[in-house]
């Protein structure tokens, strides 16, 4: 058995270049597959993190309503309890209560979001998006979206009046937001906590959005938030809340597998023609082979083994030659604003940065592997089968 | 009485079917006694490659029986064949037929590899062997780097270096300058004796059936 792998092997290294152009095909194939495989894992985490820095955090609570203080308090509590989770990376409580906000034109049925403006500051998309005048900075401050304060016809400095059920507030205008997506630049605004306690009459939702420092810590924050949590209040995961992005970052999944498949149908196809062609080259060899006695079955070895050593080196050079480009990619990141600035999902950052996953920088050169194996059955199947009563005659 | 090396009884080979049916060997009969050494002579077409295939288990005969050192050969499955012909036959076809990525000496070792010789015996007969035919100075080179008659030589070592009872060899100096033949034949001769080899030697050279004791001879299909 030893003896016949090193015949392969050899056999592989003496006929260089049938194994290169073989080899080479594989190698391209399972480098391919990594690099788009990490490309498509990117795009999702790109997807998640832009669709979960606008809307949600990957957890979070929700509770309310409550008489504005007592919601104060909450939050400070719920804030004091979970910031020293060590898988979270930020903790932001928002108190949210709907308003119509009259200019002098104009008014707007606005949803009004009461923000830790610091803690907003290290995670939301809304910072970086002032087109106008600056973030929450002054207390008595509100920051509108660009749809709303073109309708309203208000810039930075003017002042609105904020009608609410039991009160009616007057607020400066600090800055105009553009996230690019309507709904929010249309009917959303802002104001510090500050701001807030001095709504004291208002009725609010509170919220604590809760951000994971990765993915897959999901689970525990999850349930070490479940023991902090009211019976009232409520936990949820984004992808309860987003349940399309979910779909999509699934999606994204499945056409990935497709393409793997397709393309190891592809490779699969490949090698079993080069190793059939090889076979059919060397029927005279392989029947000398049988004539001295080698045995059928020994044949099959010579060729499945053949198989599977330039298989394996191609899936290995394929490997490292995938991880290698997306490993240079990622520090330079994919920037895909052209295909995506009309998309909500990545109108908060569009640079995608391919990113490796075991899974996905593995299975490639596995399914590479198995297939090419699979494939060289039916060609030592035939080189082991084939009679030999014509190697005398030299055929 | 003497050892029968071959028995031969009736044995027929057709190709093809119908009309264009051909009879290659026509119903023949003979025993080959043990440590013989004949030439198989007759024209082209008469038979003669047919017969060693058969004698060598390469192919079965259509009827007939044939026994090789007590075995019925033309009742084994492929992989029986295989170790048969392993253990009890060598080949010297007509081209060398050397295994071209290996080099000579591991050409030479595959049949004692094949019946799991120890390392070290493998080591020192190739090396016997390769001397007795003044080959030793290409046991590391790769047989396309070598002459038609340096190959066959190599050949012939790769027959014989695990001591078959049967030495079967068609036209093994056809593709020969006289000179180049020569030295296979003294080469085939050496060895078959040193072994005391059983030997069959296809040919159409007078040079060569001169030099056997015994001669078969066919004409279309028959033995004359
Ligand atoms: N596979 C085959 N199909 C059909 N006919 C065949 C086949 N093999 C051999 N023959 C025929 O069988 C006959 C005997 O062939 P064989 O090769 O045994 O002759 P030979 O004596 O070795 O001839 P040569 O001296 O030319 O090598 C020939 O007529 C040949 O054409
Ligand atoms: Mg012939």
């Amino acid at each position: 058995m030893i003896f016949w792998l090193r015949f392969a092997l050899r056999s592989c290294l003496r006929r260089r270049r049938r194994t290169i152009i073989t080899l080479a095909g594989i190698a391209f194939g399972v480098a391919t597959l990594v690099v788009l495989g990490a490309i498509m894992v990117g795009v999702n985490d790109t997807m998640i993190n832009n669709a979960v820095a606008i809307h949600t955090g990957n957890v979070v609570i929700t509770g309310g309503p409550l008489p504005m203080p007592q919601a104060l308090l909450r939050v400070d509590e719920l804030l004091l309890d979970l910031e020293a989770t060590p898988q979270l990376q930020a903790v932001m409580p928002r108190l949210h209560f709907p308003a119509l906000v009259t200019s002098a034109q104009n008014n707007s049925p606005i949803h009004v979001v009461a923000v830790d403006p610091r803690r907003e500051a290290l995670q939301t998309p809304v910072v970086k998006r002032i087109i106008a005048g600056t973030y929450l900075n002054n207390n008595e401050g509100l920051l509108l979206g660009e749809v709303a304060a073109k309708r309203l016809a208000v810039k930075p400095g003017d002042r609105v009046l904020m009608v609410t059920p039991s009160q009616r507030y007057d607020l400066k205008i600090s800055g105009i937001f553009s996230l690019g997506i309507d709904t929010f630049d249309r009917s959303m605004a802002f104001i510090s906590l500050e701001t807030a306690h001095t709504m004291s009459d208002l009725e609010v939702n509170h919220e604590i959005a809760l951000f994971c420092r990765a993915e897959s810590d999901l689970g525990k924050v999850a349930k070490t938030v479940a023991l902090k949590t009211r019976p009232s209040e409520e936990v949820r995961l984004w992808h309860e809340i987003l349940p399309e992005v979910a779909q999509l970052v699934k999606l994204n999944e499945f056409s990935m597998a497709i393409m793997v498949l397709l393309v190891i149908i592809i490779l699969s196809f490949g090698v079993a023609n080069a190793l059939l062609i090889s076979v059919m080259d060397r029927y005279r060899y392989f029947a000398i082979l049988k004539a001295i006695g080698v045995r059928p079955r020994e044949i099959f070895i010579i060729i499945m083994a053949e198989a599977f050593f330039m298989c394996l080196v191609a899936a290995i050079i394929g490997t490292i030659l995938g991880s290698s480009i997306t490993l240079i990619w990622a520090d330079f990141g994919l920037d895909l604003s052209r295909y995506t600035s009309a998309n909500p999902h990545f109108s908060v950052n569009s640079i995608v940065y391919p990113r490796l996953t075991p899974l996905m920088a593995l299975a490639p050169q596995i399914l590479a592997l198995g297939s090419g194996i699979l494939a060289a059955i039916w060609p030592a199947l035939v080189a082991g089968r084939r009679p030999i009563n014509q190697v005398m005659r030299g055929l | 009485m003497k050892n029968v090396a071959a028995n031969i009884e009736q044995v027929s080979r057709f190709y093809g079917s119908g009309k264009s049916r051909l009879t290659a060997l026509d119903n023949i009969t003979f025993k080959i006694n043990a440590g013989a050494q004949l030439a198989l002579i007759g024209p082209s077409g008469s038979g003669k490659t047919t017969l060693l295939s058969l004698l060598g288990a390469l192919e079965r005969p259509d009827s007939g029986k044939i026994t090789l050192f007590g075995a019925n050969i033309d009742k084994m499955s492929e992989r029986e064949s295989a170790d048969f012909r392993r253990h009890n036959v060598g080949f010297i076809f007509q081209d060398d037929a050397l295994m071209p990525e290996l080099t000579v000496a591991e050409n030479v070792a595959l049949p004692l590899i094949l019946v799991k010789s120890a390392a070290t015996e493998i080591k020192s007969r190739v090396a016997t062997i390769l001397a007795d035919l003044d080959l030793q100075k290409f046991s590391q080179a790769f047989p396309p780097s070598l002459s038609g008659g340096e190959k066959q030589r190599v050949a012939v070592a790769r027959a014989v270096i695990h001591q078959p009872k049967l030495l079967l060899a068609d036209e093994p100096t056809a593709n020969l300058d006289s000179r180049a033949a020569a030295l296979v034949l003294n080469a085939i001769d050496k060895l078959a004796n040193a072994y005391s080899l059983t030997m069959i030697m296809a040919t159409h050279d007078p040079r060569v059936y001169k030099r056997l004791s015994k001669k078969l001879e066919l004409r279309d299909g028959k033995l004359v």
